[in-house]
Protein backbone atom coordinates (compact mmCIF):
# COMPACT_ATOMS: atom_id res chain seq x y z
CA UNK A 1 0.00 0.00 0.00
CA UNK A 2 1.56 3.55 -0.62
CA UNK A 3 2.62 5.42 1.87
CA UNK A 4 0.83 8.83 3.16
CA UNK A 5 3.87 11.13 1.80
CA UNK A 6 3.99 9.07 -1.69
CA UNK A 7 0.08 9.67 -1.81
CA UNK A 8 0.30 13.49 -0.54
CA UNK A 9 2.86 14.39 -2.74
CA UNK A 10 0.82 12.60 -5.57
CA UNK A 11 -1.97 14.46 -4.52
CA UNK A 12 -0.08 17.54 -4.25
CA UNK A 13 0.59 17.00 -8.04
CA UNK A 14 -3.19 17.21 -9.09
CA UNK A 15 -3.70 13.34 -9.70
CA UNK A 16 -7.34 12.40 -8.99
CA UNK A 17 -6.60 8.65 -8.32
CA UNK A 18 -4.05 9.34 -5.78
CA UNK A 19 -6.47 11.59 -4.24
CA UNK A 20 -9.66 9.45 -4.57
CA UNK A 21 -7.25 6.88 -2.54
CA UNK A 22 -6.98 8.97 0.43
CA UNK A 23 -10.37 9.95 0.52
CA UNK A 24 -11.27 6.11 0.68
CA UNK A 25 -8.45 5.93 3.53
CA UNK A 26 -9.57 8.98 5.58
CA UNK A 27 -13.03 9.01 4.90
CA UNK A 28 -14.18 6.84 7.95
CA UNK A 29 -11.74 8.96 10.32
CA UNK A 30 -13.50 11.94 8.78
CA UNK A 31 -17.03 11.09 9.27
CA UNK A 32 -16.58 9.56 12.80
CA UNK A 33 -14.96 13.12 13.95
CA UNK A 34 -17.15 15.46 11.84
CA UNK A 35 -20.58 12.79 12.86
CA UNK A 36 -19.75 13.35 16.81
CA UNK A 37 -19.74 17.27 16.40
CA UNK A 38 -22.81 17.45 14.04
CA UNK A 39 -25.60 16.35 14.89
CA UNK A 40 -28.14 16.86 12.00
CA UNK A 41 -27.50 14.07 9.30
CA UNK A 42 -28.68 16.60 6.51
CA UNK A 43 -25.24 18.18 6.75
CA UNK A 44 -22.84 15.33 7.43
CA UNK A 45 -21.70 14.87 4.01
CA UNK A 46 -21.74 18.15 2.68
CA UNK A 47 -19.02 18.28 5.96
CA UNK A 48 -17.10 15.75 4.89
CA UNK A 49 -17.23 16.95 1.33
CA UNK A 50 -15.74 20.48 2.60
CA UNK A 51 -13.13 18.62 4.86
CA UNK A 52 -11.87 16.82 1.49
CA UNK A 53 -11.93 19.64 -0.58
CA UNK A 54 -9.61 21.74 1.88
CA UNK A 55 -7.16 18.93 2.13
CA UNK A 56 -7.28 18.95 -1.56
CA UNK A 57 -6.76 22.67 -1.60
CA UNK A 58 -4.10 22.58 1.41
CA UNK A 59 -2.05 19.52 0.96
CA UNK A 60 1.18 20.78 -1.34
CA UNK A 61 1.53 23.14 1.86
CA UNK A 62 1.73 20.39 4.34
CA UNK A 63 4.98 19.39 5.09
CA UNK A 64 4.37 16.40 7.94
CA UNK A 65 5.22 17.98 10.99
CA UNK A 66 2.57 15.75 12.07
CA UNK A 67 0.83 12.21 11.21
CA UNK A 68 -1.63 12.69 8.17
CA UNK A 69 -4.42 11.75 9.95
CA UNK A 70 -3.76 14.24 12.10
CA UNK A 71 -4.03 16.74 10.56
CA UNK A 72 -7.00 15.52 7.89
CA UNK A 73 -8.13 15.48 11.34
CA UNK A 74 -7.38 18.96 12.59
CA UNK A 75 -9.45 20.55 9.59
CA UNK A 76 -12.50 18.12 10.00
CA UNK A 77 -12.61 19.34 13.65
CA UNK A 78 -12.61 22.65 12.34
CA UNK A 79 -14.91 22.72 9.64
CA UNK A 80 -16.94 21.12 12.25
CA UNK A 81 -16.62 23.62 14.65
CA UNK A 82 -17.10 26.14 12.09
CA UNK A 83 -19.89 24.88 10.84
CA UNK A 84 -21.63 25.12 14.32
CA UNK A 85 -20.36 28.68 14.71
CA UNK A 86 -22.31 29.92 11.07
CA UNK A 87 -25.37 28.02 12.45
CA UNK A 88 -25.27 29.59 15.66
CA UNK A 89 -25.05 26.18 17.44
CA UNK A 90 -23.79 26.57 20.80
CA UNK A 91 -20.92 24.13 21.49
CA UNK A 92 -22.53 22.67 24.77
CA UNK A 93 -18.66 22.40 26.92
CA UNK A 94 -18.97 21.24 30.44
CA UNK A 95 -16.57 23.62 31.84
CA UNK A 96 -19.52 26.52 31.74
CA UNK A 97 -22.09 23.93 33.33
CA UNK A 98 -20.61 22.38 35.98
CA UNK A 99 -24.55 20.87 36.83
CA UNK A 100 -24.10 18.83 34.06
CA UNK A 101 -22.53 15.75 35.35
CA UNK A 102 -25.55 15.63 38.01
CA UNK A 103 -28.43 15.99 35.16
CA UNK A 104 -26.78 13.73 33.05
CA UNK A 105 -26.91 10.56 35.68
CA UNK A 106 -30.36 11.58 37.27
CA UNK A 107 -31.89 11.85 33.73
CA UNK A 108 -33.94 8.91 32.94
CA UNK A 109 -35.33 9.76 29.24
CA UNK A 110 -32.77 8.04 27.25
CA UNK A 111 -32.64 4.84 28.28
CA UNK A 112 -36.04 3.94 30.15
CA UNK A 113 -37.16 1.82 27.16
CA UNK A 114 -34.20 -0.53 26.85
CA UNK A 115 -33.88 -3.58 27.56
CA UNK A 116 -30.81 -5.00 29.86
CA UNK A 117 -29.20 -7.04 27.70
CA UNK A 118 -28.89 -4.21 24.81
CA UNK A 119 -26.50 -2.13 27.45
CA UNK A 120 -24.05 -1.18 24.95
CA UNK A 121 -26.95 -0.05 22.58
CA UNK A 122 -27.11 1.77 25.77
CA UNK A 123 -23.59 3.27 26.27
CA UNK A 124 -24.16 4.87 22.62
CA UNK A 125 -27.18 6.59 23.38
CA UNK A 126 -25.15 8.04 26.13
CA UNK A 127 -22.49 8.97 23.93
CA UNK A 128 -24.49 10.77 22.24
CA UNK A 129 -25.82 12.99 25.03
CA UNK A 130 -22.41 13.93 25.88
CA UNK A 131 -21.11 17.40 25.59
CA UNK A 132 -19.11 17.67 22.31
CA UNK A 133 -15.75 17.77 23.38
CA UNK A 134 -16.27 14.53 25.06
CA UNK A 135 -17.18 12.94 21.90
CA UNK A 136 -14.73 13.74 20.21
CA UNK A 137 -12.18 12.62 22.18
CA UNK A 138 -13.65 9.61 22.99
CA UNK A 139 -14.28 9.07 19.31
CA UNK A 140 -10.72 9.77 18.11
CA UNK A 141 -8.84 7.65 21.49
CA UNK A 142 -11.34 5.04 21.12
CA UNK A 143 -12.18 4.55 16.93
CA UNK A 144 -9.24 6.04 15.50
CA UNK A 145 -6.84 4.52 18.25
CA UNK A 146 -5.04 8.21 18.48
CA UNK A 147 -3.05 9.01 21.65
CA UNK A 148 -3.48 12.06 23.75
CA UNK A 149 -0.63 14.27 22.17
CA UNK A 150 -2.09 13.55 18.63
CA UNK A 151 -5.86 14.35 20.02
CA UNK A 152 -4.51 17.48 21.55
CA UNK A 153 -3.11 18.62 18.43
CA UNK A 154 -6.21 18.00 16.07
CA UNK A 155 -8.42 19.65 18.52
CA UNK A 156 -6.44 22.51 20.17
CA UNK A 157 -6.95 21.06 23.87
CA UNK A 158 -4.41 20.38 26.11
CA UNK A 159 -2.96 16.78 26.46
CA UNK A 160 -3.92 16.68 30.08
CA UNK A 161 -7.29 18.44 29.00
CA UNK A 162 -8.06 15.74 26.94
CA UNK A 163 -6.92 12.55 29.40
CA UNK A 164 -9.35 14.24 31.86
CA UNK A 165 -12.31 14.69 29.63
CA UNK A 166 -11.46 10.71 28.66
CA UNK A 167 -11.59 9.64 32.15
CA UNK A 168 -14.88 11.79 32.98
CA UNK A 169 -16.23 10.62 29.88
CA UNK A 170 -16.04 7.06 30.65
CA UNK A 171 -16.57 7.75 34.27
CA UNK A 172 -19.99 9.38 33.45
CA UNK A 173 -20.72 6.63 31.21
CA UNK A 174 -20.09 4.29 34.01
CA UNK A 175 -22.06 5.61 36.62
CA UNK A 176 -24.97 6.46 34.02
CA UNK A 177 -25.36 2.42 33.49
CA UNK A 178 -24.81 1.89 37.05
CA UNK A 179 -27.75 4.22 38.02
CA UNK A 180 -29.75 2.85 35.17
CA UNK A 181 -29.24 -1.18 36.36
CA UNK A 182 -30.30 0.15 40.06
CA UNK A 183 -27.32 -1.75 41.41
CA UNK A 184 -25.50 0.56 44.38
CA UNK A 185 -21.69 -0.78 45.08
CA UNK B 1 -8.46 7.18 41.71
CA UNK B 2 -10.04 3.85 42.11
CA UNK B 3 -11.76 4.61 38.68
CA UNK B 4 -8.66 5.39 36.86
CA UNK B 5 -7.14 2.69 38.20
CA UNK B 6 -10.01 0.57 37.18
CA UNK B 7 -9.86 2.68 33.33
CA UNK B 8 -6.46 1.09 33.05
CA UNK B 9 -7.19 -2.37 34.10
CA UNK B 10 -9.92 -2.44 31.41
CA UNK B 11 -7.86 -0.78 28.77
CA UNK B 12 -5.11 -3.14 29.09
CA UNK B 13 -7.68 -6.51 28.82
CA UNK B 14 -7.44 -7.30 32.70
CA UNK B 15 -10.90 -5.92 33.77
CA UNK B 16 -10.91 -6.17 37.59
CA UNK B 17 -13.83 -8.40 38.98
CA UNK B 18 -16.95 -6.96 40.32
CA UNK B 19 -19.50 -4.88 39.39
CA UNK B 20 -17.08 -1.91 38.34
CA UNK B 21 -15.16 -3.94 35.98
CA UNK B 22 -18.05 -5.10 34.42
CA UNK B 23 -19.83 -1.85 34.26
CA UNK B 24 -16.24 -0.54 32.66
CA UNK B 25 -16.13 -3.44 29.84
CA UNK B 26 -19.52 -3.21 28.43
CA UNK B 27 -18.60 0.77 28.31
CA UNK B 28 -15.42 0.33 26.93
CA UNK B 29 -16.58 -2.66 24.51
CA UNK B 30 -19.61 0.15 23.12
CA UNK B 31 -16.40 2.92 22.61
CA UNK B 32 -15.16 0.50 19.91
CA UNK B 33 -18.88 0.26 18.45
CA UNK B 34 -19.00 2.17 14.66
CA UNK B 35 -20.93 5.57 14.73
CA UNK B 36 -23.92 5.45 12.79
CA UNK B 37 -23.69 7.95 10.27
CA UNK B 38 -21.11 6.24 7.21
CA UNK B 39 -20.41 7.97 3.83
CA UNK B 40 -22.23 6.82 0.35
CA UNK B 41 -20.09 4.09 -1.23
CA UNK B 42 -19.21 6.81 -4.02
CA UNK B 43 -18.21 9.15 -1.91
CA UNK B 44 -14.73 9.26 -2.61
CA UNK B 45 -14.88 9.12 -6.34
CA UNK B 46 -17.71 12.02 -6.65
CA UNK B 47 -15.15 14.33 -4.63
CA UNK B 48 -12.07 13.52 -6.13
CA UNK B 49 -14.09 14.67 -9.81
CA UNK B 50 -15.37 17.40 -8.19
CA UNK B 51 -11.65 18.73 -6.56
CA UNK B 52 -9.96 17.72 -10.03
CA UNK B 53 -12.17 19.19 -11.94
CA UNK B 54 -10.10 21.51 -14.58
CA UNK B 55 -11.35 25.42 -13.80
CA UNK B 56 -13.72 26.60 -17.01
CA UNK B 57 -11.93 28.02 -19.47
CA UNK B 58 -14.57 30.83 -19.89
CA UNK B 59 -16.34 31.90 -17.48
CA UNK B 60 -20.19 32.23 -19.16
CA UNK B 61 -22.02 32.78 -15.64
CA UNK B 62 -19.86 36.19 -16.26
CA UNK B 63 -19.97 37.01 -18.89
CA UNK B 64 -23.71 37.17 -19.15
CA UNK B 65 -23.97 39.16 -16.03
CA UNK B 66 -21.50 41.43 -16.69
CA UNK B 67 -23.28 41.77 -20.04
CA UNK B 68 -26.54 41.81 -18.61
CA UNK B 69 -25.38 44.68 -16.19
CA UNK B 70 -23.62 46.95 -19.09
CA UNK B 71 -26.88 46.75 -21.38
CA UNK B 72 -29.25 47.90 -18.52
CA UNK B 73 -27.49 50.87 -17.39
CA UNK B 74 -26.60 52.04 -21.50
CA UNK B 75 -30.56 51.68 -21.86
CA UNK B 76 -31.18 53.36 -19.05
CA UNK B 77 -28.57 56.23 -19.88
CA UNK B 78 -30.50 56.62 -23.29
CA UNK B 79 -33.49 56.55 -22.19
CA UNK B 80 -33.18 59.16 -19.83
CA UNK B 81 -30.99 61.42 -22.60
CA UNK B 82 -33.45 60.87 -25.43
CA UNK B 83 -36.44 61.73 -23.41
CA UNK B 84 -34.82 64.40 -21.83
CA UNK B 85 -35.65 63.58 -18.11
CA UNK B 86 -35.55 65.94 -15.35
CA UNK B 87 -35.29 64.34 -11.62
CA UNK B 88 -38.38 65.08 -9.39
CA UNK B 89 -40.11 63.67 -6.20
CA UNK B 90 -43.20 62.98 -8.56
CA UNK B 91 -45.50 60.53 -7.02
CA UNK B 92 -43.72 60.21 -3.94
CA UNK B 93 -44.68 63.80 -2.78
CA UNK B 94 -47.98 62.67 -2.30
CA UNK B 95 -46.70 60.57 1.28
CA UNK B 96 -45.94 64.07 2.42
CA UNK B 97 -48.97 64.41 3.83
CA UNK B 98 -48.65 61.59 6.02
CA UNK B 99 -45.37 61.13 7.42
CA UNK B 100 -46.34 60.38 10.75
CA UNK B 101 -48.25 57.46 9.68
CA UNK B 102 -45.53 56.33 7.08
CA UNK B 103 -42.97 56.81 10.21
CA UNK B 104 -45.41 55.03 12.76
CA UNK B 105 -45.95 51.82 10.09
CA UNK B 106 -41.88 51.40 9.68
CA UNK B 107 -41.09 51.91 13.27
CA UNK B 108 -44.09 49.59 13.96
CA UNK B 109 -42.47 46.57 11.23
CA UNK B 110 -39.10 46.91 12.48
CA UNK B 111 -40.12 46.36 16.30
CA UNK B 112 -42.12 43.13 14.67
CA UNK B 113 -38.97 42.14 13.44
CA UNK B 114 -36.69 42.79 15.89
CA UNK B 115 -39.37 40.59 18.16
CA UNK B 116 -39.23 37.80 16.04
CA UNK B 117 -35.05 37.88 15.59
CA UNK B 118 -34.85 38.14 19.47
CA UNK B 119 -37.87 36.32 20.65
CA UNK B 120 -40.21 34.29 18.44
CA UNK B 121 -37.17 32.91 16.57
CA UNK B 122 -34.94 31.31 19.32
CA UNK B 123 -38.08 29.59 20.76
CA UNK B 124 -38.80 28.03 17.87
CA UNK B 125 -35.48 26.66 18.13
CA UNK B 126 -35.60 25.18 20.87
Amino acid sequence: MIDDRALAARVAEGNKHAFELLIRKYERLVAHMVGRVINNAEDLEEICQDVFLKVYEKISEFNFQSKLSTWIATIAYRQAINHLRKKKIELADLPDDEKFEERFIADTNTVELIEEDEMESVVIKLIEKLPTHYRVVLTLYHLENMNYAEIGEATGMPEGTVKNYLFRARQLLKEKIKTYLGKEV
Amino acid sequence: MKDEWIQKQVEAGQAPEGQEGELYKIVFSALKQEAGFKLPSDFAGRVAAAATRPAKSFNWDLFFLVFGCTLCVTTSLYVIITSHATLSVGVFSFFSGYRWLIGFALLFIGLLNWVDKKWISKAAIH
